[in-house]
């Protein structure tokens, strides 16, 4: 058994003790703190932070570069200056459009909406690595949750499809990682206490009906689940040795709004990964119907109102400006892990974070092309500084499946994943896609409806967006559709693709235009 | 036009003609369901076949005999029928249902889902399990302390949670829309650890407790001379009480529970350390977190207990364990009789644990509560208490004044929060002439400040007269209006869809065809188009118009409260606000107070049907079900007879068979 120590300064003590602390909270623990040299490599982390409500495609899509040499885009800007520690992936499908209901879910276990068994990919990893940490995983929220839709707020399920409801208070995860002594004692008790229960009511006659009797098993898995453990950090407990002078260190960590409360949360999992306390965590950093009031850093709406920016386009700026904000907050992360010295490198270098939305458009709710980028070492997995946009689409399930093998597992599959993507652990090297055959062009007309085939993009022009579909000849047919055409024909996901289109047109000065959509097929 | 998927309506006639001549009970069941078929057949078809699937309904699976009743498609078969008999389908321009065609659907849904083998059924009754909320008040009556945060009379701005609170994670909203939905808590596994965590740290404070402890066991201090016949009585005392006043097998409860004291005790060789800890396990125990009933394993209804009876009681009006009285009505059987049932209601609805259906039912139900747990709504202290209060007072008035629950829409009088009496009364009467108190709610009367410092003094809301068009009901209370909008802006769609979901009961779905903004510039409404414009558009299409005739008047007439409840007859950048409005039977309104009086107008009956839904979905922890339809209808009834008295509501739903039977398939 490895234990691991840690030293913490007693000024830092004293500045944290009993007193409100100042984030952020690992200036709590400053440079004199060493993580005891393991003889093997330290073990890899996996960090899942999730971002609902999409993006603006045009703020978010990195256009033209190569796989090694692009410019961030406008959401990514504050990811310059790491721009070769992170890894932005596109192109992966989730298959289907979704509401704000399903994304965390699918975006957790690779399953179309709908699916009875929501077990996460996070809780696969953990069931399946043997680690020796005290804490099995960690699932932290950020966000409210939101009586309305209260299952919004979940990101993680076990395998019995229970969900894992994520901690909104920031004092309650550093106690559950630090608070040694108190808990050893109680944990003794409570084990008494449990033991004492499951003998009194297996002696006796269990009352109610058959079904009852059914529901009680949940109980009873309950129990052993505390049971488990609680053995479990018995097992791995951490020495925290602590200078002589000081008496206790018990800071009071308040949080006041979002920004307060995510930089809590990021602090605490660089903690619990640097303390090796537990090496999976889930964190809800917006949720997928997030009524958070941005005010807090300058913005007065509330996020979910303004990721609806095509039937309002006032509220663009705004979201943009968020979503920059939030990417702004990966970026905390990255340089909080980059600080801590681990082995013979970083934190960072042996940790994998994926930072992501379930959807894509935060208008229509695609689930296409979603928006996610792959950063932190991954003990030598991950090769980073890329762009990797897949040619053809691929099941967002298959980096699922990549991930939980390069975290150790042997998986097989996940949700809809049909294999491990290319790409991700080396350079993709893809071909240049959709070449030009000369074929892009208008196909058949009549008098209302036409068909034509070619190159598709998404045009945004001061507040008008629409589709433009390009042809050999270097004009544009442009597409300008309602928003359930759109969503119905999952045309969103054509952009960047070879496409045909049919459908009803009008004549706008003089240039033919799309109206309604019938049919989109990709080439 | 009838598309592709025909079928013989002859052949199919023929079919069943034989079936009747080889089988005759079968023979009734069968004709139905082909009437009914043939009337999806042609009337529904032609939109809602697989292809088509207008407004995403497909309705073909209906056609098929074995999805003719309970199992993967009840919900469609509900929307179906709701849709049928509510005459809105088929549609506004086509031709409506001959009445022999509603006539066969309506049979048909009686047949297979009100009614099971002809007779009425009350569906499978759940295990429930205590919620946090009953959780802990349940604690607070077994160990007889207080763990609640108590009510403040002074601002500390700080909205407090109790350690219990604090400890055990909030409980999920099932479908019934509350957290005591059993269906859904079923599924779930219990957060043990946390609930074991709480009921060590409400333990602990009761060793601190010397009345508390005289009142539950006995004695304040058990001697370390104690026999084992004095510590086998003061735990079988306290099973007595845990257990809500079971005596079957309690003397086994009690030697199991006696030998793990025993254990204990030889180590820790404390007699209070051991008996804690054994009450630890006993109050972690399933019988105490389940309300566990006797089973007789019957798929027909039969009544509960008269002790089990009394545990439903208690938790529908006080959320926490029946009190002595009743449960020795429960034990002796009277409380099974109607009268004595009736008068106990009665009385429980006199206690101040009534306060339970104010908080827990109604603040679910409105979302008022959210003003004290959610940080997004955190104004300041002592805005979110005086808002919640006033809603909270409100609710309890009904109760304690007898009053009608229509008054939540429209009433002459509200609940007013003392900051903005301060001054000015601006007319209000807040005494009442006769005796010269202060007009308050009985059970509220300890909430009078005492404090002296001005500044922090905190007095709760008090009892006036309305004195304007505005006030009156609770939806343009600032809790209300607040809750839906955001800090910045109000949404005319979100009020007009929480007045007519959460009130008036309207299932509302997203829509099917939401146009984008560029149709918008072809109506040539402006770039920055005001509330009312960008609402215009709603009118100008068909699939838009039929939930936005009646969401968007309801929203506009809301208008002039700002996010946080003010009067404003301005936006912020100074456009007036429009909020005259039509409702969809034409008539229109100017002020707050006349779109109420339509509401009531309008859909009284919706209104009425809605709450006594809600108040049935929280009383048996389960939303309503077609079966449920003849129970609810007589409870609609005797209630719209009694002048829709809350306190009727109340009563009927525990004389209801569902909530004096159970059934267990």
């Amino acid at each position: 058994m490895r234990r691991n120590s840690y030293l913490i300064a007693r000024r830092t003590m004293l500045r944290g003790a009993g007193m409100s602390v100042a984030l952020p909270l690992l200036d709590i623990m400053s440079p004199a703190v060493s993580y005891a040299k393991p003889t093997e490599t330290p073990p890899p982390r996996l960090c899942v932070l999730y971002k609902g409500c999409g993006v603006n495609p045009h703020a978010w899509d990195i256009v033209g570069g190569t796989e090694t040499d692009f410019e961030l885009s406008k959401i990514l800007q504050p990811l310059a200056g790491v721009q070769d520690d992170i890894l932005v992936v596109g192109n992966l499908d989730n298959e289907g459009s979704s509401s704000h209901l399903d994304a965390p879910t699918t975006f957790m276990s690779g399953t179309q909406r709908n699916r009875v068994n929501r077990y996460s990919f996070d809780q696969r990893i953990a069931d399946q690595i043997e680690s020796d940490t005290p804490i099995k995983s960690m699932q932290l929220t950020a966000d409210n949750v939101w009586k309305q839709h209260p299952w919004l707020n979940i990101l993680s399920y076990d395998k019995n499809d229970q969900p894992m409801r994520g901690q909104y208070d920031p004092q309650a995860v550093f106690n559950t990682m630090f608070k040694d002594e108190a808990r050893t004692v109680r944990q003794k008790e409570l084990l008494s206490v449990l033991d004492g229960v499951q003998a009194a009511s297996s002696s006796l006659a269990r009352r109610g009906s058959t079904r009852d009797q059914q529901v009680l098993e949940h109980y009873y898995d309950s129990i052993r689940d505390v049971e488990k453990s609680i053995q479990r950090a018995r097992q791995n407990s951490r020495d925290v040795q602590l200078d002589k002078t000081t008496e206790t260190f018990d800071p009071n960590i308040e949080v006041g709004n979002l920004g307060e409360r995510i930089k809590a949360m990021l602090d605490l999992i660089t903690l619990a990964f640097w303390t090796d306390s537990t090496r999976i965590v889930s964190c809800m950093l917006a949720n997928t119907n997030s009524r958070v009031h941005y005010d807090f850093m300058g913005v007065n709406a509330e996020f979910h109102h303004v990721s609806h920016h095509v039937r309002n386009r006032q509220v663009l700026p705004a979201y943009d400006k968020i979503n920059i904000w939030h990417a702004g907050q990966l970026r905390y992360l990255i340089d909080k892990m980059k600080s801590i010295k681990e082995g013979s490198g970083t934190l960072f270098d042996n940790s994998l974070i994926m930072w992501g939305s379930g959807i894509k458009h935060g208008d229509y709710h695609s689930l296409t092309d979603l928006p996610l980028i792959l950063t932190g070492g991954a003990g030598g997995k991950l090769d980073l500084g890329r762009h990797v946009r897949y040619p053809q689409s691929q099941p967002y399930a298959n980096l699922l499946l990549t991930i939980m093998r390069m975290m150790g597992t042997n998986a097989k599959s996940i949700g809809n994943s049909t294999g491990q993507l290319s790409g991700i652990m080396e350079k993709a090297n893809f071909k240049p896609t959709n070449p030009d055959d000369g074929s892009w062009r208008l196909v058949s007309s009549d008098e209302k409806t036409l068909t034509a085939k070619g190159l598709l993009r998404i045009s945004i022009e001061s507040d008008n967006e629409y589709y433009q579909l390009r042809f050999s000849d270097k004009t544009d047919l442009e597409i300008r559709i309602p928003f359930m055409n759109n969503h119905k024909l999952r045309f969103d996901r054509c952009v960047g693709k070879v496409v045909t289109v049919t459908g009803l047109y009008k004549t706008v000065e003089g240039k033919k235009t799309i109206v309604t959509l019938t049919k989109a097929e990709l080439e | 036009m009838i598309k592709t998927q025909r079928f013989d309506a002859v052949t199919l006639a023929a079919c069943v003609l034989v079936f009747a001549m080889s089988s005759r009970p079968i023979q009734a069941w069968d004709a139905s369901f082909a009437a009914v078929a043939e009337v999806i057949h042609t009337r529904c078809m032609s939109c809602h076949d697989s292809e088509t699937r207008e407004g995403e309904i497909d309705l073909t699976p209906l056609l098929q005999k074995n999805n003719s009743s309970y199992g993967k498609y009840t919900n469609l078969w509900i929307k179906l029928e709701n849709k049928v008999t509510r005459g809105e389908m088929p549609p506004p321009g086509e031709d409506p249902l001959k009445p022999s065609e509603k006539e066969s659907i309506k049979n048909w849904f009686q047949k297979s889902f009100v009614l099971r083998k002809g007779k009425a059924h009350i569906g499978r009754t759940p295990l429930r399990r205590l919620t946090r909320y009953e959780f802990e008040n349940t604690l607070e009556d077994v160990l007889s302390i207080k763990l609640k945060i108590p009510y403040r009379d002074a601002i500390t701005d700080r909205i407090d949670v109790s350690q219990i609170e604090s400890i055990v994670p909030a409980d999920i909203p099932g479908e019934s829309g509350f957290d005591n939905d059993a269906l859904y808590m079923e599924q779930l596994k219990p957060p043990l650890n946390d609930l074991a965590n709480a009921v060590h740290y409400a333990l602990s404070e009761f060793s601190k407790d010397s009345i508390a402890r005289k009142a539950v066991l006995g004695r304040a201090d058990i001697p370390a001379d104690a026999s084992a016949v004095e510590i086998q009585q003061i735990i079988s005392k306290f099973l007595l009480r845990a257990y809500r006043g079971k005596r079957e097998q309690l003397q086994e409860y009690t030697k199991v529970y006696y030998n793990l004291y025993q254990k204990h005790v030889e180590i820790s060789k404390d007699c209070n350390v051991s008996l804690r800890h054994v009450f630890e396990m006993i109050l972690v125990s399933p019988e105490f977190l389940y309300r566990f009933e006797e089973s007789k394993n019957l798929d027909t209804p039969y009544p509960v207990a008269g002790l089990e009876l009394a545990t439903r009681l208690s938790y529908f009006l006080w959320s926490t364990a029946p009190d002595e009285e009743l449960l020795r009505l429960g034990r002796d059987g009277s409380l099974l009789q109607d009268e004595v049932l009736r008068s106990q209601v009665a009385r429980m609805l006199n206690s101040r644990k009534r306060l339970a259906i104010s908080e827990n039912f109604a603040g679910q139900w409105l979302g008022f509560d959210d003003l004290l747990s959610n940080r997004e709504y955190l104004s300041s202290e002592r805005w979110n208490r005086e808002t919640y209060d006033e809603v909270l007072f409100f609710v309890d008035e009904l109760i304690k004044s007898d009053k009608s629950f229509l008054e939540l829409i429209h009433s002459d009088w509200i609940y007013k929060r003392s900051s903005a009496l301060s001054s000015d009364r601006h007319g209000y009467q807040v005494v009442d002439p006769e005796t010269g108190q202060t007009l308050y709610a009985d059970i509220f009367s300890s909430r009078q400040s005492t404090t002296q410092n001005e500044r922090a003094r905190y007095d709760p809301p008090v009892l006036v007269k309305t004195q304007n068009d505005r006030e009156g009901g609770i939806i343009t209370s600032p809790a209300i209006m607040r809750l839906t909008a955001s800090k910045d802006r109000t949404s005319p769609i979100r009020r007009g869809v929480w007045v007519l979901s959460t009130i008036i009961g309207q299932d509302l779905e997203p829509p099917p065809n939401v146009p984008s903004l560029e149709e918008a510039r072809a109506l040539q409404v402006k770039e920055n188009p005001s509330v009312a414009e960008l609402i215009k558009q709603h009118v100008s299409k068909s699939e838009c118009i039929i939930c936005h005739k009646s969401i968007d008047p309801l929203g506009l007439g809301l208008e002039n409260f700002a996010p946080t409840g003010e009067w404003r007859t301005h936006y912020p950048d100074q456009t007036p606000v429009q909020s005259a409005g039509v409702m969809p039977n034409g008539k229109t309104f100017k002020t707050p107070r006349e779109m109420k009086l339509l509401l009531l107008e309008i859909y009284q009956d919706d209104i009425a049907s809605n709450f006594v839904e809600q108040m049935f979905a929280y009383a048996l922890g389960r939303k309503s079900e077609p079966f449920d339809r003849v129970s609810l209808q007589q409870i609609l009834r005797a209630v719209q007879e009694d002048g829709y008295k809350i306190n009727t509501v109340i009563e009927q739903i525990v004389l209801s068979k569902q909530f004096r039977y159970r059934q267990d398939r």
